[in-house]
């Protein structure tokens, strides 16, 4: 980009050219001295003048950050010089400086901003405009650099509590299974039989008793875990700053992602909307990147979807987590249904907090209804969930990575309880 | 009422060493009014002086537009009517003028709301005395050549081919400097 000249030489040069012939015509000593400083700024401005032009570069053009990073984002200019940038204001994101707009002088020309997002999700900036300026402010050029996009990985958290896995399904894994083979956990020790392992020969029993015992493992095996979002709506509290929704939701869905593929599960994500899309099945630590990249760019905006997305089929024993508001009769259809073609279900309630709540009722708008209308729709998905819990399906709220805790130990305590037996 | 609103946003969100910038320029401006109106006077004072003001308040708006170029051209012309005034009267003219000139081309370097960086402001400020002092020289040579006797240098033609052998030397400084550099 090429220099060119401001405001303040062409103010300088005519001044200087203008007071000194006045002062010739009239012969004026007083109009020469009041000529000199125009005089002296135009021989800086020359000068000074810039050999050629400068490029202007932004950077980072694209990064890939973890939630609650901030971004260095730097535009190099020329060095020495007044250097102004001016990013545009993002939704969801603080910039350093405030208004996104900075004057400096820099030795080696790089102008700094920092770069805040609030959340997940992806960030397009729109280009920067810049005015570079000499010393003498002589001499500027301006233009635009190139935009920046910026993606914020949700939080990686794992979840408390344990696996929650009953009846694991795989192969090969680290959850107990409740059939014999080659295992680590003890399931009894009985009489040696033609096949067993000899190193499985428990010596202490088979001293006391006479006949060789050996000792017999339960499996371990892995399981199919599928988690089920709900994006059809974006409920968003009165507060703009606070979680919607879709946040949570998110959250959720990250946390309960990387806690499985811990285990070695293979973890897979079904949409009921349209925002965040179909995660194929996967496993190990590269399924949760994955994960975590695809819920990087879902889209927090755009128009709400109405029609649910039903999961196609489901293996017998998948573990299932429906992560939604449960608002819509729809999804919790959808939970029923999963639960009768023989998945495990969870449900987790990812209804931001101060939506239709009865300790915010002072708070409500008196000019409108619609802190009460959220009361009542709040009152009537609690009852449907009081039905679902009724029907052995769990809903638990959303409040962190120690919120399915409880839940996850029961459904483990579940599994190794004795079973009740029909009363005769 | 749009328009009014986003000034007063704008003044809201000015960040303070633009302020600081911008009203000197205005207090230099309207320094050098104050001053042709005691020193000079006139039949139209009032007039000028409330034209001055407000380009005044105009460049602060606006740096980089013609305002400081026409408020210059005002005083220029209300000192010209003024006669032959003493030379130390010149000389405080054109240091408030310098100041109003360089602050504004400096406050027209960013928009009003940017913040600016201590090391720009400490560079912006070794420039303006680096640039005043050279001025001082400039003043100070003008009036030590003004100074020499009539009949050791007379005055008349002599002087205006004095002028161009020293504008013709200035631009071979320059451009050789340009060289060099």
């Amino acid at each position: 980009m090429k220099f060119h000249a401001t405001a303040a030489l062409v103010r300088s040069q005519v001044c200087a050219l203008l007071l000194g012939v006045l002062a010739l015509l009239f012969g004026r000593l007083d109009l020469l001295v009041l000529a000199v400083p125009f005089l002296v700024h135009a021989c800086w401005g020359l000068l000074s003048r810039p050999r050629r032009g400068v490029e202007v570069t932004a950077r980072p053009r694209h990064v890939v950050v973890p939630e609650g990073d901030v971004v260095r984002v730097t535009v190099a200019s020329a060095p020495g010089h007044l250097a102004a940038v001016q990013w545009g204001q993002v939704e969801s994101a603080d910039w350093d400086p405030a208004t996104g707009t900075l004057l400096d002088a820099p030795d080696d020309g790089t102008v700094a901003f920092g770069f805040e997002p609030e959340r997940w999700g992806r960030y397009e900036i729109a280009p920067a405009l810049f005015q570079v300026t000499d010393p003498s402010g002589s001499w500027s050029c301006s233009g635009a650099t190139e935009g920046i996009t910026v993606t914020v990985r949700p939080a990686a958290a794992t979840l408390d509590g344990g696996s929650g896995v009953a009846h694991p399904i795989g192969m090969v894994g680290s959850h107990r299974s409740r059939h014999r083979g080659d295992g680590s956990d003890l399931a009894e020790v009985r009489e040696f039989r033609v096949g067993d392992r000899l190193r499985r020969i428990n010596w202490r029993v088979t001293s006391r008793r006479g006949p060789v015992h050996v000792n017999s493992m339960l499996t371990e095996r892995d399981t199919d875990v599928l988690i089920v979002v709900d994006t059809l709506y974006d409920i968003t509290p009165a507060d703009r700053h606070a979680t919607t929704s879709l946040d949570a939701t998110v959250r959720a869905v990250a946390a309960i992602a990387q806690h499985y593929v811990g285990f070695g599960d293979r973890v897979a994500v079904h949409d009921l909307g349209t925002r965040i899309g179909p995660i194929r099945s996967g496993s190990g630590p590269r399924q949760a990147r994955m994960v975590r990249d695809v819920l990087a760019r879902a889209r927090r905006t755009g128009r709400d979807w109405t029609r649910v997305q039903q999961v196609p089929s489901i293996a017998s024993g998948t573990l299932v987590f429906l992560c939604s508001p449960l608002l819509e009769r729809e999804v919790q259809d959808e939970l029923v249904r999963l639960r009768r073609l023989g998945a495990e279900v969870i449900g987790v309630d990812t209804l931001p907090e101060g939506v239709g709540e009865f300790a915010d009722i002072r708070t409500f708008d008196k000019g409108s209804h619609l802190g009460e209308a959220w009361l009542l729709r709040r009152m009537q998905r609690d009852d449907a969930l009081t039905r679902l819990r009724a029907l052995g399906i769990p809903v638990t709220r959303w409040r962190g990575t120690s919120s399915l805790a409880n839940v996850l130990l029961s459904m483990e305590a579940a599994r190794s309880a004795p079973r009740r037996g029909v009363a005769r | 009422m749009e328009g009014a609103v986003a000034l007063v946003h704008a003044v809201r969100i000015a960040d303070p060493a633009q302020w600081l910038l911008r009203l000197l320029a205005l207090a230099a401006l309207v320094g050098a009014g104050a001053l042709c109106a005691v020193w000079v006077g006139g039949p139209l004072v009032s007039a000028l002086l409330v034209a001055i003001v407000a380009l005044g308040l105009w460049a602060v708006a606006a740096p980089g537009s013609p305002a400081a170029l026409l408020a210059l051209g005002v005083v220029a012309v209300w000192w010209l009517f003024g006669g032959e005034p003493p030379w130390w009267q010149g000389v405080v003219l054109a240091g408030m003028l310098a100041a109003a000139h360089l602050a504004c081309a400096f406050a027209a370097a960013a928009p009003s709301y940017s913040a600016v960086r201590g090391r720009a402001l400490r560079r912006m400020l070794g420039w303006a005395l680096g640039y005043l002092a050279a001025c001082a020289v400039c003043v100070a040579l003008v009036l030590g050549v003004a100074a020499i006797p009539p009949d050791v240098l007379p005055r008349g033609p002599v002087w205006v081919g004095l002028g161009v052998v020293a504008l013709a030397g200035l631009g071979v400084l320059v451009h050789g400097l340009r060289q060099r550099g």
